[in-house]
């Protein structure tokens, strides 16, 4: 606003009166000296032609002094008039030079300007804008009928500051249509005689530069705004100046000072600085402003993470990214910046590395061997943890470096398995369990349960297979144990059917058969003698009675007729002979099993049966029983029900010896089926078998 | 005319035995022996015998089989056998394999030549205790006699009704008071038992026992009771 007064000089230092200041307080004119100068002219001449006519001196000396006198005062009163003279001229060359610029101001084109009087009526304006007339103003129209109301109350103020201050001002207002337009305008007293008798005005067209200045306040209000409600802090700061600028409010938050504070004192924001991260800052600062600029304007430094201790004492992370503005000769003159509080995160990402380092402290220490691999068939493996080495003999580089060594190492039986295993695993994504030997560098053979499941990305691809190797080495010898403990057992139950079936055989072919040739031959020589002597007849009823003992002990041991007819006739004919022997009656449903089945599925049902009704006979307590014998194309089932006194499963499992259940169990393991007993006291027992079976077999 | 007999008997001891029985029969004559079941057919070929005695247990070949042979390939030689077993069983697989009489070993001599002189004539004969088992008993084998429907306890017959009325797993928990997990074992029984390979199946089963109308859409409700099967028990 000040240079608005300065543009150009006030017209209130310019003379308004042509008048010259006499010397020695009085007032001659030029004409008196002249007149004055003319008779002293005429006495002389008088004077001198006197003295030529006579020899006599005609004047005393003392009228020549006087004369002398005379002239002397009039030179001296000559060389008045002529300084008089002079100033006169320059007086008029400076009156002629201040018009000459009043009319540059009165004539410029940019500027309106009026001399008005205190009600702001126009006495001169210098020229119009279009469409109005000189006439119209002069005299007539005020400085208010080119204001908009809103501005009436500045304009007033404004003259009513010249009239009565005598003191220049400026306002500005909008002019409504057909102006139509912001003016700024100069107002400043014109004085008479010491009285300010009217006010020249100079009213400029300011639109342009209005514009541009709204424009400019509302896009820094904008910014502001931004500035001031996001939650970094925005701050710019003048180099040359070492001031900031501006910083946005988030700053108080983030580092508890005030922002005004900031103000007063620059280096707080240094001061504020952990004095661990103080050196490297300012060595960033430092860099980003001799950084050269190249083509651009912006200079951006790195993004850089340090500590500030905040007003309260807490340390805080702050993550600052600088960038240097230069100027239009490349100096750097500001540096902006953003910095953002990145404290939890910091705290999260340290919560992560600690949770991380305690996540493969754990892999790396628990005695399993963990591993990523890529999802190919050979698992090459990415990482393997260290335990691979104390296992293995292979360091982590060595099984990590040659991409089939895992599958080279694996024991040779089982490698093809295993492949096909991993192959499936890919291929369906269905979490993989195995057990399998591993050869290690020393050639010793480790049992390994290895389980791992396939990392998908969002797209279902798969990306890495992870998974863990358990040394089962014992665990699996102690299943090799079981493994030989069922075979053992599975062989038992085969001597024990076989030496049965040769015991049966031996009791009905030999034993059975002797009796029976001893048995005819008794009758034949009973029938020649004639003679009925009551030894051969007791004879003959003993041996009618051994034979049938031995028929039924055979017959108990290994009944001949399911190897000769298979299981059902087997099972009907056991059945009856039970029902002859106990008080139990046994309802028998049976379905698709006239077919014959492999010789120990076919053994294995007739001892269920057996065994399930002999329980019911012996613990149920019931009369009635019922057996369901069938089979699909993949199972043979077995259901035995009774509604008897039942048991608890529990105590009996725990007595194998009394029930035979864990005999049954046992059996049927060996025929890789499940056994299934539902019981409880008072609420009978089911019995439930299912083995697989095979199509019909080959019998010899 | 003589009763021409072969026997094939592997025990020396019984097979003496039965000669010395043979022997003071006037209208009986033995024509051959054998020990060995492959042996019998060659002798059967050889002597044409009418009545060939046979005992089923035999090395080489079984003697039911070799009934059956025998009566397939020399329809006019008949079929006495003379065994340990009086199990129903086998004697109803010797008729069935066109023995025409069945002695048992304990049974009286009397019984044995009675039985070569009744078969010879052609009639049937049975020594005691068969000859008083009633006829049928010596019938082919009680046919199937199981619905795979009873196989499964009153816990799986609601299950299976259930489910096969739509309701999943976790609805028939809730409305059996059981876990999701127990309905998922009873699933798994019902489906193992009945040898069912997926849902669909269940339903053809379901179907076929009339646990559900064929079209819940033309079927009303009320007249869902064609429950072969039985109903759920109570």
């Amino acid at each position: 606003m000040a240079d608005m007064l300065d543009y150009a000089g006030h017209p209130n230092s310019s003379p308004t009166k042509t008048s010259v200041p006499s010397a020695q307080g009085g007032r001659v004119s030029v004409q008196a000296g002249l007149e004055r100068i003319a008779f002293l002219e005429r006495r002389l001449q008088a004077l001198a032609e006197r003295n030529g006519r006579s020899a006599a001196p005609i004047v005393p000396r003392r009228s020549l002094d006087d004369a002398i006198d005379v002239l002397d005062a009039l030179r001296a009163e000559w060389g008045r008039v002529t300084a008089e003279c002079d100033s006169l001229r320059a007086s008029l060359a400076r009156l002629r030079e201040s018009e000459a610029r009043w009319r540059s101001i009165v004539a410029n084109p940019f500027d309106y300007v009026a001399v008005v009087d205190r009600a702001g009526t126009f006495q001169y304006v210098n020229r119009t804008a279009p469409g109005i007339r000189r006439e119209d103003l002069i005299g007539r129209a005020t400085m208010y009928d080119f204001t908009f109301p809103d501005f009436h109350q500045v304009t007033r103020e404004a003259l009513a500051h010249v009239f009565d201050k005598g003191e220049p001002t400026y306002f500005e207002a909008y002019a409504p249509a057909p102006v139509d337009g912001w003016f700024g305008t100069v107002v400043g007293p014109i004085v008479d005689d010491g009285r300010v008798v009217a006010a020249s005005c100079q009213t400029r067209n300011i639109t342009a530069q209005k514009n541009v200045e709204m424009a400019l306040r509302e896009s820094e209000l904008r910014i502001r705004q931004l500035t001031d409600n996001i939650e970094d802090i925005f701050f710019l700061f003048d180099t040359r100046s070492e001031r900031v600028l501006y910083v946005s409010p988030a700053y108080e938050k983030i580092f508890g000072y005030s922002v005004e504070a900031l103000r007063d004192n620059p280096r707080a924001w240094q001061a504020a600085v952990h004095h661990d991260d103080r050196e490297e800052l300012e060595a960033r600062y430092a860099k980003l402003v001799a950084a050269g600029a190249g083509d651009r304007s912006y200079t951006f430094g790195e993004p850089h993470e340090y500590r500030i201790v905040r007003s309260d004492g807490a340390i805080a992370w702050v993550r600052s990214r600088n960038f240097a503005i230069r100027d239009a000769t490349g100096n750097v003159t500001r540096v902006a910046g953003i910095i953002t509080d990145i404290t939890e995160r910091r705290l999260e990402r340290q919560r992560l590395a600690e949770a991380e380092s305690k996540y493969r402290m754990l892999v790396e220490k628990l005695p399993v061997i963990s591993y990523i691999a890529a999802p190919d068939d050979a698992l090459t493996a990415i990482y393997i943890s260290p335990q691979v080495e104390a296992k293995l003999g292979f360091t982590q580089a060595e099984w990590t470096g040659e991409p089939g060594l895992w599958r080279r190492q694996i024991h040779p039986e089982d490698r093809e398995r295993v492949l096909a295993e991993v192959h499936h695993f890919r291929a369906t994504g269905e979490a993989l369990s195995t057990l399998y030997r591993l050869v290690s560098r020393s050639g010793e053979v480790l049992w390994f349960r290895d389980q791992a499941v396939l990392v998908v990305d969002a797209s279902g691809a798969p990306m890495i297979v992870e998974g863990v190797m358990l040394d089962v080495s014992e665990a699996a010898e102690a299943r090799a144990e079981q493994q030989r403990a069922r075979a053992f057992s599975a062989r038992l139950v085969e001597v024990q059917e076989n030496e049965r079936r040769r015991v049966a055989r031996e009791l009905h072919d030999e034993i059975g058969q002797t009796l029976t040739g001893l048995h005819y031959l008794v009758q034949t020589v009973q029938e020649c003698h004639g003679e009925q002597p009551d030894a051969l007849q007791e004879a003959r009823g003993l041996i009618g009675e051994l034979m049938r003992k031995v028929r039924d002990l055979s017959l108990e041991l290994r009944p001949s007729i399911l190897d000769d007819l298979g299981l059902l006739p087997a099972l009907l004919s056991m059945i009856e002979r039970y029902m002859n022997q106990t008080q139990v009656r046994v309802t028998f449903e049976h379905r698709g099993i006239e077919r014959r089945f492999d010789p120990e599925v076919e053994t294995t049902a007739y001892r269920i049966v057996q065994e399930a009704l002999t329980n019911v006979a012996r613990h149920a307590g019931v009369t009635h029983a019922k057996v369901q014998v069938w089979s699909d194309a993949a199972a043979l089932h077995i259901q035995v029900t009774d509604s008897g006194a039942g048991f608890d499963l529990g105590s009996q499992l725990a007595d194998n010896s009394k029930n035979g259940l864990h005999g049954m169990r046992e059996r049927v393991a060996l025929q890789r089926g499940v056994l299934e007993t539902e019981t409880a006291p008072g609420r009978g027992t089911r019995l439930t078998v299912q083995m697989p079976v095979g199509s019909e077999p080959k019998r010899r | 005319m003589s009763v021409r007999i072969l026997l094939a008997e592997d025990h020396k001891l019984v097979r003496q035995a039965l000669k010395t029985l043979l022997e003071p029969e006037e209208d009986l004559e033995l024509v051959g022996e054998t020990g060995d079941g492959m042996d019998v057919m060659e002798q059967v070929a050889k002597h044409r015998p009418d009545i060939l005695v046979l005992d089923l247990m035999m090395p080489g070949l079984n003697g039911l089989e070799v009934t059956r042979r025998v009566h397939q390939r020399f329809p006019k030689t008949r079929v006495l056998v003379l065994s340990m077993h009086q199990d129903r069983n086998y004697v109803s697989k010797a008729v069935q394999n066109g023995a025409s009489g069945y002695v048992v070993k304990h049974a009286d001599a009397d019984d044995l030549l009675r039985g070569i002189r009744h078969v010879a004539a052609g009639r049937r004969f049975f020594s005691a205790p068969i000859s008083e088992w009633p006829p049928e008993s010596l019938e082919p084998l009680s046919s199937e006699s199981l619905d795979l429907y009873d196989t499964l306890t009153p816990r799986e017959k609601e299950v299976l009704q259930l489910v096969a009325e739509g309701h999943k797993n976790a609805e028939i928990a809730k409305l059996l008071f059981r876990s999701a997990r127990t309905v998922e074992t009873h699933r798994a029984h019902i489906m193992g038992k009945l040898g069912l390979k997926n849902p669909t199946d269940l339903i053809r089963f379901a179907i076929e026992h009339g646990l559900i109308p064929v079209s819940p859409v033309s079927v009303p409700e009320t007249e869902d009771g064609s429950n072969d099967g039985g109903e759920s028990s109570p």
